[in-house]
């Protein structure tokens, strides 16, 4: 019997520092929400900060709630994202959901057509013909 | 959405109940179609084996089961965060109605795997099987509801969408909303209060009369009085149990009882209720095997922890239920 | 009682007999919960003190889109917007980035508008005329600043600009603060090269929270090419980023559960032929098949119980205690300003219940097998063998 009671006075004990440890956590976190929460909102109220300074390699990880849906894109069409960081943060919900207000760019069908006559068409409403013949250019702008 | 740990821990865990469960019901059939307790050959001997592994294999599953439901309720009331307009698990199950049936399908297997549990300790006691194709059977229509449950669950949490507006339990248990969670509620605590208390009381002095007269019709009594239990603690716990916790007459929501606010107190409330009344559940049911000879004398044995447990549990959920009446500040504007 | 008391002690007689093999098991065990926990811990406590810190944020911010990039945005619609009902009031906001090609780092610029010059965090002040600046713990550590001292800042048109530190920004803000460097609002637009009567982007206080949506839709109809970001998208992006990555790392663990459970199988199933003998002689001595089974489930109760204590304590310290120095460069990219991470210790119950969920119960489901057909040795066999 000697074995099994050591045991599971090794094993209170070890629960008991485990214990301690949550409770710890419990009083540093209450701690931290009485002295130091109302100081940090207080900052981030005054400067207006809406983001952790955490990755600071891309504007899209430095400000994730600010940036755009293709941010990662954007620094040339097609240019694939190479950021490591870029594989930790996903993209905001938000951006993702279509029935966000916020989230569209086109401002859903709140445009009818505009003083200069031109067809303003959803997105879905575009065929991919129109699309192909729009993205056939011709040269360079400038050449030498 | 899979990515939340709560989440991952619950589809592994009903992942790895349904693997067992089905492993355990591949060879429960194999056991039955080749049993014959009479026979002394190597391969009935083998089969006796494995109704040992078929038993771990669902005491297992069992265990996972109860940590799963406790784990999918706190998980749910977890989730609430993410959607807009969630304040408690209702919130969370009403953005994928599927919920509902996940709670209702992880329910019926805390209910119902105690009682194959009793049922495989009784049968390996014996010490011939006596009630070994009852047990498998109970098995067979026990897997259905695991694997439904695995699907249900996967459904629920790949179909919830963070964002979605959802009704949370202002709605749902709120006294206008026309569905039967409103009907509950819309019953009047001067109504709900007497029927608790007469059941309670009825049930105690049933669970007393059969410890003590062993009378087969008090089994049976105690047996069809359990499910009623349940069905009225349930209600008296939406009723006015969790308003006298909230001390709040117009919030209904039982699973706000289960958040760090009110202390968690919706995990022993809950969950001796469901001790109780599993087990008063089992003496009536193994009347009908009571009478082969090798079993009689095992189930007075464990009847008697049965029904002593049944009282014992009951009795807290009584402690659990009438605390917040004596001591709260609304008990009184209720009656 | 009794008696299940002297089957855990004969468990633990019989594991002591083979210490190597048991406490490799042990280790790995709780090396795995540690992992997981680790994990778990630092994410769910940087998410919680993202989630209580940016009540402070800003109810909305209003950005102009162009060709699907941020661009800067007319001040004047601050007016339109300050106008509306129930808006308290817009501020603009200056911020931005320069890149210090000599610490290679990138620098996030931030302007303060009028307002407190001294608030809590912050030793010194904030600027209040154009050479100032306050500077976060991140950027006063590479430069070697401190208040009184001077950092040079290369600005948009490529010129070094002098200013002097008035404040730096103190430990417990470094979660926020650590790359800023905080200038006067004019002296930001200046600096980061914004035209005349722009801002970067409009920052709107409301009075009432339930509104915001509502004036976040009316400001998209006023100004269409508007995108407004309200707070509510900001607390829930960073749940998500955060829900993600502690995703993203168990999915990339979840190799190591899958080899931790073939270990516990294998080690389970590969019985020694001294441990069969054991088990042999066990029931020869009137052991029945149940009683091994107990024998076998108390061996994996206190394997479990033991590696579960063990690598939660391990976790807590490493993250709480330690600031999570093994899990930082995978938080960090190619982050050069990262924070020192101080997470706030917060554990809830229900995350410890979830680790454990996540790793005893696949081992539990992997030994039940194994203690099965271990427990169904037959004597004969074995002693004879």
């Amino acid at each position: 019997m000697s074995r099994a009671r050591t045991f599971i006075v090794l094993g209170t004990l070890g629960l008991v520092v485990l214990g301690s440890l949550v409770g710890w956590t419990r009083y540093e976190s209450r701690r931290w929400k009485r002295d130091d929460l109302p100081q940090l909102r207080a900052l981030s109220s005054r400067l207006h900060l809406s983001d952790l300074a955490l990755w600071t390699e891309a504007r899209y990880t430095r400000h994730p709630s600010q940036a755009d849906l293709f941010s990662a894109f954007q620094d040339s069409p097609g240019a694939p994202e190479h950021f490591p960081a870029g594989s930790i943060v996903s993209p905001s919900p938000v951006l993702t959901d279509p029935l966000s207000i916020v989230a569209s760019g086109s401002g859903g069908r709140l445009r009818d057509a505009g003083s200069d006559g031109r067809r303003r068409a959803m997105p879905e409403e575009r065929s991919p013909d129109v699309v192909a013949a729009r993205g056939s250019s011709s040269g360079w702008a400038f050449t030498p | 959405m899979i990515l939340h740990p709560g989440v991952l821990g619950l589809l592994i865990g009903s992942g790895l109940v349904v693997a067992l469960m089905l492993a355990g019901a591949v060879i429960g059939v194999r056991v039955l179609s080749g049993w014959d307790p009479s026979s002394a050959s190597e391969h009935q001997l083998a089969l006796e084996r494995r109704t040992y592994l078929v038993s771990v294999l669902v005491s297992v599953a069992l265990w996972i089961e109860i940590g799963s439901a406790l784990l999918f309720i706190h998980t749910v009331d977890d989730l609430h965060e993410l959607f807009v307009g969630a304040m408690c698990a209702t919130g969370s199950l009403n953005a994928n109605p599927v919920g509902w049936w996940v709670l209702a399908t992880k329910a019926a297997m805390v209910l119902l795997f105690p009682v194959w549990i009793a049922l495989n300790r009784l049968d390996q006691r014996a010490g011939d099987y006596p009630v070994v194709r009852l047990k498998y059977a109970l098995l067979l229509a026990l897997t259905p509801i695991a694997l439904a449950d695995f699907v249900l669950q996967l459904r629920y949490f790949r179909g919830i969408e963070p964002d979605i507006i959802t009704s949370c339990c202002g709605s749902l248990f709120s006294e206008s909303s026309g569905k039967v969670t409103g009907d509950v509620v819309s019953l009047p605590a001067g109504l709900t209060f007497p029927t608790f208390a007469a059941t309670s009381v009825i049930f105690l002095a049933a669970l007393a009369w059969t410890l003590l007269s062993r009378h087969p019709a008090s089994k049976i009594v105690v047996t069809f009085l359990s499910p009623l239990v349940l069905a009225v603690g349930l209600i008296a716990i939406v009723s006015f149990i969790s308003v006298a916790y909230y001390e709040l007459p117009t919030h209904h929501c039982p699973f706000d009882l289960f958040q760090a606010g009110n202390l968690y107190v919706g995990y022993p409330l809950v969950t001796s209720l469901v001790v109780a009344v599993v087990a008063a559940f089992l003496p009536g049911i193994f009347l009908p095997v009571a009478r082969r000879t090798s079993l009689g004398g095992l189930i007075t044995k464990s009847e008697r922890t049965w029904l002593t447990l049944s009282i014992a549990a009951y009795s807290l959920f009584i402690a659990f239920a009438a605390w917040p009446l004596v001591f709260g500040n609304l008990a009184w504007e209720l009656m | 009682m009794r008696r299940h008391l002297k089957i855990l002690d004969f468990a633990l007689a019989s594991l002591q007999r083979r210490p190597f093999k048991n406490w490799a098991i042990i280790a790995v065990y709780a090396f795995t919960v540690a992992v997981v926990a680790s994990v778990l811990f630092l994410t769910q406590s940087i998410r919680r003190e993202a989630a209580q810190l940016f009540v402070g944020a800003p109810e909305l911010t209003v950005q102009r889109m162009v060709g699907g990039r941020h661009v800067p945005i007319d001040i004047g619609v601050g007016e339109t917007i300050a106008a509306f009902p129930s808006v308290v009031g817009v501020e603009p906001r200056f911020w931005g980035y320069t890149y210090d090609a000599v610490t290679e780092s990138t620098i996030t610029i931030m302007g303060a508008g009028p307002g407190m010059a001294t608030i809590d965090l912050v030793e010194g002040r904030l600027p209040t005329r154009p050479t100032e600046s306050a500077i976060g713990a991140g950027v006063a550590a590479m430069w070697g600043a401190e208040v009184g001292g001077e950092v040079i800042l290369v600005d948009a048109a490529t010129t070094g600009v002098l200013y002097e530190v008035v404040g730096t920004f103190e430990s417990p803000s470094d979660i926020l603060t650590n790359d800023l460097v905080v200038m006067t609002a004019e002296e930001a637009a200046l600096f980061l090269g914004l035209p005349e009567g722009k801002a970067t982007d409009l920052a709107v206080r409301v009075a009432n929270d339930n509104e915001i949506d509502t004036i976040a839709a009316k400001v998209k109809r006023a100004f269409p090419d508007s995108r407004p970001i309200t707070r509510s998208e900001v607390l829930r992006t960073y749940d998500a980023v955060f829900h993600w990555r502690s995703g993203m790392m168990l999915a990339v663990f979840s190799g190591g559960l899958i080899a931790f459970v073939i270990l516990a199988w294998d080690k389970a199933t590969g019985l020694s032929a001294e441990e069969r003998r054991e088990i042999g002689i066990l029931k020869a001595v009137g052991w029945d098949t149940g009683d091994v089974l107990e024998l076998k489930m108390w061996e994996g109760v206190v394997i479990s119980s033991t590696s579960l204590i063990l690598g939660l304590i391990t976790a807590m310290v490493h993250v709480f205690v330690l600031g999570a120095p093994l899990l930082t460069p995978m938080l960090r990219g190619w982050s050069v300003l990262f924070p020192e991470l101080h997470p706030t210790p917060h554990v809830d119950p229900y995350l410890l219940f979830a680790i454990g969920f996540l790793t005893v119960v696949p081992y539990v489901a992997a030994t039940v097998a194994p203690s099965w057909k271990a427990a169904v040795t037959d004597p004969d066999e074995v002693v004879r063998g």
